[in-house]
């Protein structure tokens, strides 16, 4: 950061050393994301000069990778707006017969220990299956909810990463919650059953 | 967003909810489970230094003004769009027919730094250079403007063996600023 801040010749030099900090570390996060490696390739470096060009901006007594890694899911999700990718929930496949039954009995359930190895498996792999339908359907949504998960993100930070206001990102979070039962409806159901 | 949505945002984000909250939140903590557990499972691995993509790197910082700029590259790339356009004309009658070991002959010129090429198919000859350049470490950017199929790419400096055979092969000259930047038009079939 120093470095940018002064500018000239070493720049270069502390663009390399950004780049074997946290190239691996983020081009893994933006692959999950993005699902190619080339494109995530290009997100990362597209990230590491936007942290160039916006040095002056970065709060010292925050840590770094934290502040580069909302810039990166800020050009995550400004990749997933491009059009034709976010499916409308009204459009999406409802819950249906015995899936809509258990998520609607969701409350009464715990979440399930898994008896075995194979259990396990089988959940594993549907969570894989349905989670891979979310990211399709609606990638803003299930890259906000991992990201939650993922980091125990607050509303502040989901509302600033996402442009919006306090309203607008509560309303975002609902509409991750719904989608979420919708898509991951067949996981649901394995999840809960047998209890 | 009433109680329940956040109740399951808490939850999803691993923070302890009410006592009340305790059932309505075994959704968004079956999700966390499964999401945390996906996360350590994954197997996507970059290596933490890599010569190329460092270059890469150092070339888009040029491009975008942080590092001096040797030989107007950044200012040539975004306005070589517009040049393209105006000297497409001027480039056709300093195409030079050469040699080469495609099956049909392959016109090149050069104008404002990009090598032009004609090509019967110039879609399947961007992707076999693409191809090519990638095999030989290079990241290759193609696209498609004007109706020509195009190829970018920052090539590593100092160029490799296996960039320059790649390039040997089409009959393309080592740019001298290391900035590669091909266009491909429909050859008319004769």
């Amino acid at each position: 950061m120093e470095a940018c801040r002064d500018g000239g010749r070493r720049i270069e030099g502390a663009l390399r050393s950004l780049d074997r900090a946290y190239f691996a570390l983020l081009h893994r996060e933006c692959v999950r994301a993005v699902g190619d490696a080339d494109t995530a390739r290009d997100l990362v470096q597209e990230t590491f000069i936007k942290v160039w060009q916006r040095c002056a901006s970065f709060r010292g007594e925050s840590e770094l990778l934290p502040w580069v890694r909302s810039i990166m899911r800020r050009s995550i999700l400004d990749k997933l707006r491009q059009p034709q990718r976010e499916v409308p929930l009204e459009h999406e496949t409802e819950l249906v017969g015995d899936a809509g039954e258990r998520v609607a009995e969701f409350s009464a359930e715990q979440v399930p220990a898994g008896e075995d190895a194979m259990k396990q498996r089988q959940l594993a792999e549907c969570f894989e299956r349905c989670w891979e339908k979310f990211m399709q359907a609606s990638p803003q949504h299930a890259l906000v909810i991992s990201w939650i998960a993922e980091d125990g993100m607050t509303h502040e930070e989901i509302g600033a990463l996402l442009g919006r206001t306090p309203g607008a990102t509560r309303e975002f979070i609902s509409q991750c919650r719904k989608r979420a039962r919708v898509h991951l409806a067949e996981w649901y159901s394995l999840a809960f059953s047998e209890r | 967003m009433g109680d329940e949505d956040d109740n399951w945002f808490d939850a999803l984000a691993g923070r302890s909810g009410s006592e009340a909250a305790a059932a309505t939140d075994a959704h968004a903590r079956a999700i966390r489970a499964a999401i945390l557990s996906r996360s350590a499972a994954e197997e996507i691995r970059a290596a933490a230094e890599d010569p190329m993509r460092e270059a890469a790197l150092i070339a888009r910082a040029r491009a975008a003004g942080l590092l001096p700029v040797s030989g107007g590259r950044a200012g040539r790339r975004r306005t070589g769009w517009l040049a393209a356009a105006a000297l497409a004309s001027i480039a056709v009658g300093v195409t030079l027919q050469m040699n080469t070991r495609s099956p049909t002959p392959i016109t090149r010129g050069a104008a404002s730094g990009i090598v032009r090429i004609r090509a019967p198919d110039p879609s399947h000859l961007k992707q076999e250079l693409i191809r090519e350049l990638e095999a030989a470490g290079v990241h290759a950017r193609g696209y498609e403007q004007l109706g020509r199929q195009g190829i970018d790419a920052d090539l590593p400096m100092p160029v490799t063996t296996q960039v320059r055979e790649v390039l040997d092969r089409h009959g393309i000259a080592l740019p001298a600023d290391g900035v590669l930047q091909v266009e491909i038009e429909p050859a008319s079939t004769p």
